[in-house]
């Protein structure tokens, strides 16, 4: 049983990594790490002016790694590193005490080493995520820590750090794609209650056919399926969805439905989604 | 610690508790989070049977005696993923007044004499007692491997903390035997065991190590519904009192013991008048308890049920419908605003 680190969360912006350029985003954002009750690392960017994150990313315990790019002159540029992917994101810190960098790597550090402890295949899940998808603040139950957050009343951030020729990257980079990198789409963002309801209202005959699977208790009260789109315990198995597919188990979710599985779906959840799409015109057009 | 032979990881909710503990069969008990350790939350669970400190496991130095007392229930933790559930067994099998049910009080008995040791396994091989606690475990709907590593990690564990004959112990699974912090009496031992607890969180706080604290009390409904009658005896006993005076008879101005009953018509008005608030917030408190089991109760209900099936199939009704191509395009586009919107 072992209990999850902190979360972790800073100001940081993002920057983008063109040939061997990193040009920097100059928005003010916040980077936040942290580990989702199925022990994965989850790791997200938003600006600071929402509360809704624009990067997602998830990785399995042990295999996310925050690194330092030394050949940037205001030594505060770091990637994220994608292992047994090319993929590279990468942000700079915006904290206004630079000695706090060295805390931030600590703490981030304890993340990147969590490997859940688990027995049989089963998982520990020691906090029930908050069935919104605002930012999960821990309440202030006890004097730990809570997050290593080093802000400063100053209102400035550090100048985003210009661009920085990286050429010595160039060969980890050889087969780097050279479009602009997607926006990152989950299950988590389009399995949203805020996008189903409407929709099984406009369709009732789906509606019933989906009671089937809900928990017995709630098969009576045909909407107590809103009631689940909201749960906590919901959102967690779209977590592990995402997390499946981003594995690269998609193809095999595909087959389980009954569809061909197509290299689509191993193109992460669009590519999955496309996919199930497929199945289903494939389907309707033999009908 | 050893294999952990069949037991499962649950939350540690407390929700996931109470419903385990009642499951065994033990009657009229909860279990609540506590998140400060002062004396206004203290008074507003009691009676507090049992304090669990959940906390990162380091080997540290004991310097300690072990208590001679025989007669407390002490067994030696022998499963890690039984962690949770054997603190709360060491907190109800040492309470008096309370009832186990037939099934957990045969178990005492059974096994009384047993050493710490054997006690700690003869949990391990409760069926009962394994399989109600398996019940709670959150299903892994896919079999895909997500640990490749498996490095040695911290273990969490749990100590509690009891009043037993009037003297506090701290029941730590790991060590040999229970440890005894002091006298105590019914109504103050959590004030003795506050200070060792918040020793050991000070500890911690500088390693930036989390816990929590949980306090297995009596169910809050009972509590309230045995406040409420005697707080209408007594509006009651102050009514009688006003009727009294009102006509004429009984009752005179004597002051009586230490003046503590009103005896004018406007303390008496004024008290029946408390008395009554009190009766409200007592049964809006059993409201809201009421409110909690049943969210208790649902979340128990969905942690046991396997969603995957319903995602998927959702999923499979908005391609059904096309709905899904939008869907995807409204969260890109949702995305691409965000950064556009900054340029």
């Amino acid at each position: 049983m072992n209990r999850p680190p902190q979360d972790v969360e800073f100001k940081a912006g993002k920057a983008k990594l063109t040939g061997t350029t990193v040009t920097s985003d100059s928005r003010k954002g916040y980077l936040k790490f942290g580990v989702t009750p199925e022990g994965l690392t989850c790791v997200q960017w938003r600006p600071r002016d929402s509360s809704a994150y624009e990067d997602e990313f998830y990785f399995a315990p042990g295999e996310s790694k925050f690194i330092k790019v030394p050949a940037c002159k205001t030594g505060r540029m770091y990637y994220l590193n994608f292992s047994g992917s090319d993929q590279k994101e990468f942000y700079w810190l915006q904290e206004a005490n630079v000695e706090g960098d060295a805390k931030i790597e600590k703490a981030l550090k304890v993340i990147e080493s969590y490997i859940p402890d688990d027995d049989d295949d089963e998982e520990m899940v020691v906090d029930t995520p908050p069935p919104t998808t605002t930012i999960k603040q821990e309440p202030p139950k006890n004097p730990t820590i809570n997050e290593v957050s080093l802000s400063q009343p100053k209102p400035t951030t550090t100048p985003p750090p210009s661009a920085t020729n990286l050429d010595f990257i160039k060969d980890l980079f050889s087969n780097l794609p050279t479009q602009p990198k997607q926006p990152q789409i989950t299950l988590g963002k389009i399995l949203t209650a805020e996008n189903l309801i409407p929709f099984l209202r406009e369709n009732p005959e789906i509606k019933k056919d989906l009671i089937q699977y809900l928990p017995e208790e709630y098969q009576k009260d045909e909407n107590m399926i809103n009631e689940v789109l909201h749960s906590a315990q919901f959102l967690q198995s779209i977590e592990t969805l995402d997390y499946a597919i981003h594995e690269g188990h998609g193809p095999e979710i595909v087959s389980l439905l009954g569809y061909e599985p197509s290299i689509a779906s191993q193109r992460g959840v669009e590519g999955f989604l496309t996919n199930i799409q497929e199945g289903t015109n494939k389907k309707k057009n033999n009908k | 610690m050893s294999e952990n032979e069949g037991w499962c990881t649950i939350e540690s909710d407390p929700g996931v508790f109470t419903e385990l503990i009642t499951k065994i069969g033990v009657k009229d008990i909860q279990v609540e989070e506590l998140y400060t350790l002062d004396s206004s939350e203290y008074d507003r669970l009691k009676p507090v049977l049992g304090l669990i400190f959940l906390f990162k496991w380091e080997k540290e130095e004991e310097n300690r005696t072990i208590s001679d007392n025989e007669n407390i229930f002490f067994a030696n933790q022998v499963i890690q993923n039984a962690c949770a559930t054997q603190a709360i067994l060491s907190v109800l099998l040492n309470s008096e007044g309370i009832e186990l049910g037939e099934e957990l009080s045969n178990f005492k008995s059974f096994v009384g004499d047993f050493p710490p040791m054997m006690k700690g396994e003869a949990i391990g091989n409760s069926e009962l007692i394994k399989e109600t606690h398996n019940s709670f475990t959150v299903q892994d709907p896919f079999i895909f491997s997500k640990k490749k590593n498996r490095k040695p990690s911290d273990a969490f564990h749990f100590i509690s903390f009891i009043p037993f004959q009037g003297k506090v112990y701290e029941l730590d699974g790991l060590k040999k035997g229970p440890y005894c912090l002091g006298d105590c009496t019914p109504d103050n031992w959590l004030e003795i065991a506050t200070p060792f607890i918040q020793k050991r969180m000070e500890k911690y706080s500088q390693g930036e190590i989390r816990f929590n604290l949980m306090a297995v009390i009596k169910n809050r409904q009972t509590t309230l519904q045995e406040k409420i009658l005697t707080l209408e005896k007594k509006k009651n006993d102050l009514e009688i009192k006003l009727s009294e005076l009102n006509s004429g008879s009984g009752g005179d101005n004597k002051e009586e013991s230490g003046g503590a009953t009103p005896t004018t018509k406007e303390d008496l008005n004024f008290m029946i008048n408390v008395v009554n608030n009190d009766i409200e917030e007592a049964n809006n408190e059993i409201l809201m308890e009421q409110e909690k089991f049943r969210n208790w109760k649902d979340e128990n209900i969905r942690r046991k049920h396997n969603f995957t099936p319903l995602i998927l199939n959702l999923i499979k009704g908005l391609a059904e419908k096309d709905n899904l191509q939008p869907l995807i395009q409204k969260a890109k586009d949702q995305i691409s605003q965000k950064q556009q919107q900054h340029k």
